[in-house]
């Protein structure tokens, strides 16, 4: 990772909490992580470990009833003041401002997150009349301007489609083009490629490496695909209930991982080639608990292959340095001796 | 999961398998437009085997399941079906009422373990009743019955009196795989079982089908997109594109050495969950051909980086290249298209 680089975002053991009539679901419970300008950072953790809620909280749009109880969000607005976004009015001009004009967000599925009685190009518009103040025949040149950017094919007709006019590669082009038509200095991608086809994903992986070298722009980028995950990031970070289990450089998560979690995760997805290893898949014990039912101590003691059944059971273990910038919540991490991806070579040779 | 062995006999057969949709009169007269979902499909897949079939959304691989399993009711085509005591029946042509006796033998998984499950009913209701309704058990059997199949799929007997919603997804999804089996089928149809599931949910899925194929010798056609699960569960798998099957073989031969440059271009597309390859995809152009509307001659010509002027105008039949390997492309065998492990040294 590149230490010359500033710190964009810094999120400090942020809690977000859902208080619902069945008691108090800790959808975030202490996450922190850094991102610098220009960074790729990816996090990873499946349905219901708080990734979202914390993508959400970033931009202060945590639907009811959930409320940020605890931690910062440290962000550099453009003139390099660092504002802390979790003391804002989530309704107040500042965060408004910073939505879509500083931190960008494109979501997983792009029908239902585009309007489907506007065109792509008055929504597109909206967005940049809504931060810049440029008149409608100039906005409407920009907006022209960036389809083309994310190589939309032929962007003056598209510009006056509807959503559903279109392809869901297109559509989701559509969304990056809207993100980006502010020149955000963050952009937030909640799952992109998810709801695509492997060869659509493909296209938008591309188009999206080429925009973040083209913008500089830093990205944060939730999926729980690994091979997305190894092929976009520089930097890691693993959820699971709420927390951070483990945060590192992405060769690190690879192939030198600390957590047991993440381990697991490495080795319980059928991955191309591996056929020919004849390996077994090894699945992760049991399910993600109850929210509403956190487990005593470690979170994934019930689910941990390492779980010793008493340090684990009663001891919630630190987020911890164990590494250059590599960190993990396990009282074990540095003896498991767990073991990463084999390199490509040998997973293939049959 | 060894490859199927020589003796294997055919357990289903199908044979220019056509499903249409639409071409009829709207209510102003005109004539919509027809949609060719499966458009001529033939393979046959042998008793005991998993039979993958793979493409992207769009590509008919739902709609040619369905029909299988006479969920759907195909246009055109057979799917001839070898019963246990013997003889060939085709079940695209059945009457409902002679089709009963096979239905209990095709059985189908689905996708979503949410909305394929009744809300309204126990599991004992939702599992049970298939084999009332069959007449394969009654009373306090049927009680037995469902209590052990929850414990076959790896869920407690006393779960039989709790609704749906009271599970996770992936302990739906063993509700559906318990329904599936309530029959002792022989064929389970499983459409994207494990695609709707959290990743560390879904190796125990695919181990669990796994171990219940090995015991009861089932035969699995599995129906998904993600060549990761398709390569590690299937001893051969059918590559389909807009209707048609453009590449069938083992799978073994398929990913070391695809035919077709569509497959090539699925292998390239997914992402290596290696941080230190940087594969180049072979990126295709636009988008999926619409089935109601297809391009002329192949096709896959509008997308491939391959296409000559010949594969513009003529149609390629889908032919035998070498034995238990088909494809439908004109140029199969002159090009050298890149397997897995070319991909994969190409990242080094």
């Amino acid at each position: 990772m590149n230490h010359d680089r500033h710190i964009l975002l810094e999120i400090d053991e942020l809690k977000t909490h859902y208080h619902t009539p069945q008691g108090v679901v800790k959808a975030v419970e202490g996450a922190s992580l850094k991102i610098r300008e220009g960074q790729a950072v990816g996090v990873v953790g499946e349905s219901g470990c708080g990734k979202s809620v914390m993508l959400r909280s970033i931009l202060r749009i945590v639907p009811q009833p959930g409320k940020i109880a605890a931690g910062t969000i440290r962000f550099r607005r453009k003139n390099g003041e660092m504002a802390d976004l979790t003391a804002m009015d989530s309704n107040g001009r500042a965060i408004r401002d910073i939505r879509g004009g500083e931190i960008a967000m494109i979501f997983q599925e792009p029908m239902s997150s585009l309007s489907p009685v506007h065109t792509i190009g008055d929504q597109i518009v909206e967005a940049i009349q809504l931060h810049k103040r440029v008149p409608a025949a100039k906005a409407r040149e920009m907006t022209i301007e960036i389809l083309a950017k994310v190589a939309m094919p032929r962007p003056d007709q598209i510009i006056d489609q509807y959503p559903h006019e279109i392809s869901g590669g297109m559509r989701q082009r559509a969304m990056i083009a809207m993100a980006l038509s502010c020149e955000p200095r963050l952009l937030i991608a909640d799952e992109p490629t998810t709801a695509l086809d492997v060869t659509t994903q493909a296209q938008i992986l591309a188009l999206m490496r080429r925009l973040q070298a083209e913008f500089g722009m830093a990205i944060l980028f939730v999926t729980h695909d690994l091979g997305v995950v190894a092929q976009m990031t520089e930097y890691v970070v693993v959820m699971y209930m709420g927390q951070v289990v483990e945060s590192a450089p992405v060769d690190d998560i690879f192939f030198a991982p600390r957590h047991p979690y993440t381990h697991a995760l490495l080795h319980s997805i059928p991955r191309l080639g591996q056929r020919s290893a004849g390996q077994r898949l090894e699945p992760i014990r049991g399910t993600v608990p109850d929210p509403f039912a956190r487990p005593s101590g470690c979170p994934f003691h019930t689910r941990c292959r390492f779980n010793d059944g008493q340090r684990c059971v009663s001891e919630l273990p630190a987020l911890r340095e164990v590494g250059p910038d590599h960190q993990a919540r396990c009282h074990y991490a540095e003896t498991l001796g767990l073991s990463g991806v084999a390199a490509p070579l040998e997973r293939v040779s049959a | 999961m060894s490859s199927i062995s020589v003796q294997a006999e055919p357990i289903l057969s199908v044979r220019d398998l056509k499903k249409h949709f639409g071409g009829k009169k709207t209510w102003s007269g005109a004539v919509s437009k027809t949609i060719r979902a499966v458009d001529g499909v033939t393979f046959t897949i042998y008793e005991g085997e998993t039979f993958g079939l793979v493409g992207e959304s769009g590509c008919g691989k739902t709609t040619l399941g369905r029909c299988i399993a006479r969920a759907l009711d195909p246009t055109g085509g057979e799917v001839v079906y070898a019963p246990k005591e013997g003889g060939a029946v085709d079940l695209a042509s059945l009457k409902p009422r002679d089709l009963r006796p096979y239905r209990q033998d095709v059985q189908m998984i689905f996708q979503d373990p949410i909305s394929s499950l009744n809300p309204r009913m126990t599991l004992l209701d939702i599992i049970g009743e298939p084999m009332v309704v069959n007449g394969l058990a009654r009373g306090e059997e049927v009680k037995h019955r469902v209590g052990d199949l929850l414990e076959r799929v790896g869920l407690r007997a006393e779960y039989m009196v709790r609704y749906p919603h009271a599970f996770s997804g992936g302990q739906r999804q063993r509700i559906g795989i318990a329904r599936a089996l309530a029959l002792n089928p022989r064929v389970i149809v499983c459409d994207e079982p494990v695609s709707a599931l959290d990743v560390s949910v879904q190796a125990q899925i695919l181990n669990l089908l796994q171990d219940l194929q090995a015991e009861k010798n089932l035969t699995y056609l599995f129906i998904a997109h993600d060549l990761g699960v398709v390569e590690y569960l299937c001893d051969r798998v059918a590559v389909m594109y807009v209707g048609q099957v453009v590449e069938l073989a083992e799978t073994s031969d398929l990913f070391a050495r695809p035919l077709h440059p569509y497959t090539e271009a699925l292998m390239s597309a997914v992402p290596p969950a290696n941080p230190r390859a940087a594969r180049a995809p072979r990126l295709l152009e636009g988008d999926l051909a619409n089935a109601a509307n297809l391009p002329p001659g192949c096709h896959f010509h509008p997308r491939c980086g391959y296409c000559v002027e010949r594969c513009r105008t003529e149609e390629p039949e889908l032919r035998e290249y070498s034995p238990g390997r088909f494809v439908r492309c004109h140029r199969a065998g002159e090009l050298k298209l890149d397997g897995v492990a070319e991909l994969a040294e190409a990242d080094l």
